[in-house]
């Protein structure tokens, strides 16, 4: 790249060419003595079990591609994953052989939802619970959920496949937390230690087919204070029963993207999940007209 | 020796103090070594614009102090490094067991016990590498009450040689040619996600966007930031934008973006280490 005069508007007053770079100089020093970034352990496991999003394994990834110590960390932490995840299916194989066939049978309902080629379009049956959590969120979004740039982001008006989802939420450095999560009747289901980071997996699992409502409570710089709260709307989710879920599983390890997987989330109301298959159809151009119909009524249901 | 300008004078306490409760983690002879590190980071900090305001300076230099032996651990004895993470994952992904923090320190037990202080424990007990899951059952039936992370650690692990620690880096004798040019080279080369959290949040002394000193022209930058010019026009004169319109532009967390930021800045200096 030659390095080109500047449109005016660029140059900051009576700033010389020289002067720039002198800048950029100075900023490159800053950056060979910037503090080291190593991901934290949260950040690591999450993409060791694949639980992450995008954004996370990107961050990993990319650092442990230059970083030889935290690649070999999460070498091994996948490692230590698969095989723990090895021993847990070894003992009770014989009712994960009975569940796979009842799993089996009702993925196989859920591919014989989706459209074949030829067929005409079918209409998908959201759950209603998905379309109301969605249309709650949307005509609630906006009003003040945040308090000193402290609020809830995920999970929040939508249903969710994973029984332990990760509870992220905006904060502020040197901020501490504790989520509390309770059931519709407003009995406290989990709560998380005191943490500093702004996204937290509960340990154990959160019954299926239920609603959540959660909340954080923050203690920055000496005060105290609880998000959301009232006359803010509530942060509320919902954990997809558990056998819906499995069958979406089953499905999962199959060849994706899918039409029949994209309709299985629809249908569980996990409309997120729905969009995104629904999308990547559309990206490999795969069914793709089919794909952008249903992603057309997912998106209208959608927050 | 001259007494530390404040607040890092008052830094040096906490130092030492933080320093002290994860004292059978370093060698003895490095803790001078581990101080200075420290010291050096808060100097680094406190002169980077770009960083946020400390809302407590004593709690940020226990977390630095902490940060400083975790990455002496993670050189000098990797294997410990590997072997706190399965612990850890087994901790707090196995409901027969819980992971909470009081006062900075992860302490560790059954989900009955979560909540309550560790205790003093100095069991010898054989545990299995193998079997991590099983080894904590029984180091927590021996013991009756939780743990510190680091205690249960050093449980399972037997110390070994140390990595020789690495000579110090001789101070960065950058080559001053084309230093914009290979600057703006190697921002491109970062994932867009990373260019975007890092460039609209970049800064000069005053504040205001350092955008304009990386000596290419702005349809350039928009070039580099997946976005049309049109759209950087717009959102010019607000430059720098803070992390939560950032955040909201990529659809992140607020936390994502201060952390995709970090990884490019030290993805940079990596780099420009080379030159």
């Amino acid at each position: 790249m030659v390095i080109r005069r500047l449109p005016a508007r660029l140059h900051p007053a009576g700033m010389s060419r020289v002067e720039h770079l002198s800048k950029a100089e100075h900023w490159l020093r800053e950056l060979a003595t910037a503090e080291p970034f190593h991901p934290e352990f949260e950040l690591l496991a999450r993409v060791a079990e694949k639980s992450a999003d995008a954004v996370d394994r990107e961050i990993v990834e990319t650092h442990a591609a230059d970083c030889a110590n935290c690649r070999a960390e999460l070498q091994d932490l996948r490692a230590y994953v698969r095989s723990s995840q090895g021993a847990r299916q070894v003992w009770p194989r014989l009712l994960a052989w009975a569940a796979g066939a009842m799993i089996a049978i009702a993925a196989l309902w859920f591919v014989d939802r989706a459209d074949r080629p030829g067929d005409s379009l079918k209409a998908l049956q959201i759950p209603k619970l998905a379309m109301s959590l969605a249309a709650n969120e949307r005509q609630l979004r906006g009003g003040e959920r945040t308090l000193r740039d402290v609020g809830p982001l995920s999970p929040v008006g939508a249903m969710v496949l994973d029984d332990r989802p990760v509870f992220q939420w905006s904060g502020v450095r040197n901020g501490k937390y504790r989520v509390e999560i309770f059931d519709e009747a407003f009995h406290p289901v989990a709560a998380s230690p005191e943490l500093l980071t702004t996204s937290w997996t509960p340990p154990h699992a959160l019954p299926g087919g239920r609603t959540y409502l959660w909340q954080i409570t923050a203690v920055i710089a000496g005060e105290t204070f609880t998000v959301p709260q009232p006359p803010a709307p509530e942060a509320r989710f919902h954990v997809i029963d558990r056998r819906q879920a499995l069958a979406i599983d089953a499905l999962e390890r199959n060849e994706r993207p899918s039409l029949g997987l994209g309709v299985a989330y629809a249908e569980a109301g996990a409309l997120a999940e729905a969009q995104r298959e629904f999308s990547a159809l559309v990206a490999a151009n795969r069914e793709a007209e089919r794909a952008r119909t249903y992603l057309a009524t997912v998106q209208a249901h959608a927050p | 020796m001259h007494a530390l300008p404040d607040p890092l004078g008052e830094a040096d306490e906490v130092i030492r103090r933080s320093l002290m409760k994860r004292r059978g983690m370093f060698e003895p002879d490095d803790f001078d070594d581990l101080r200075s590190e420290v010291m050096l980071r808060l100097v680094r900090r406190l002169e980077d614009r770009e960083a946020e305001p400390i809302a407590s300076f004593p709690d940020y230099v226990a977390i630095v102090a902490f940060h400083v032996v975790d990455d002496y651990v993670r050189k000098r004895y990797p294997d410990r490094a590997r072997l706190a993470n399965r612990i850890r994952f087994t901790l707090t992904r196995d409901d027969r067991f819980a992971l909470w923090e009081i006062g900075r320190e992860l302490v560790a037990g059954l989900p009955a016990w979560e909540g309550r202080r560790a205790i003093p424990f100095s069991g010898g007990m054989a545990v299995d590498h193998t079997d991590i899951p099983g080894s904590l059952l029984g180091i927590f039936r021996e013991s009756g009450g939780p743990l510190g992370l680091h205690a249960i650690v050093s449980l399972f692990w037997k110390p070994g040689r140390p990595v020789a620690a690495p000579a110090p880096a001789p101070a960065p004798q950058m080559d001053r040619t084309n230093v914009g040019e290979k600057l703006w080279k190697e921002i491109r080369d970062l994932p867009l996600r990373q260019r975007i959290a890092l460039l609209l949040h970049l800064r000069d002394d005053s504040g205001e966007s350092a955008l304009v000193h990386l000596g290419v022209g702005r349809d350039e930058i928009a070039a580099t930031l997946g976005m049309p010019d049109a759209e950087l026009a717009a959102i010019w004169e607000a430059l720098p934008l803070d992390d939560n319109r950032i955040a909201a532009r990529l659809e992140a967390t607020r936390q994502q973006v201060i952390n995709l930021r970090k990884c490019a800045r030290e993805r940079l200096a990596r780099r420009i280490a080379r030159w």
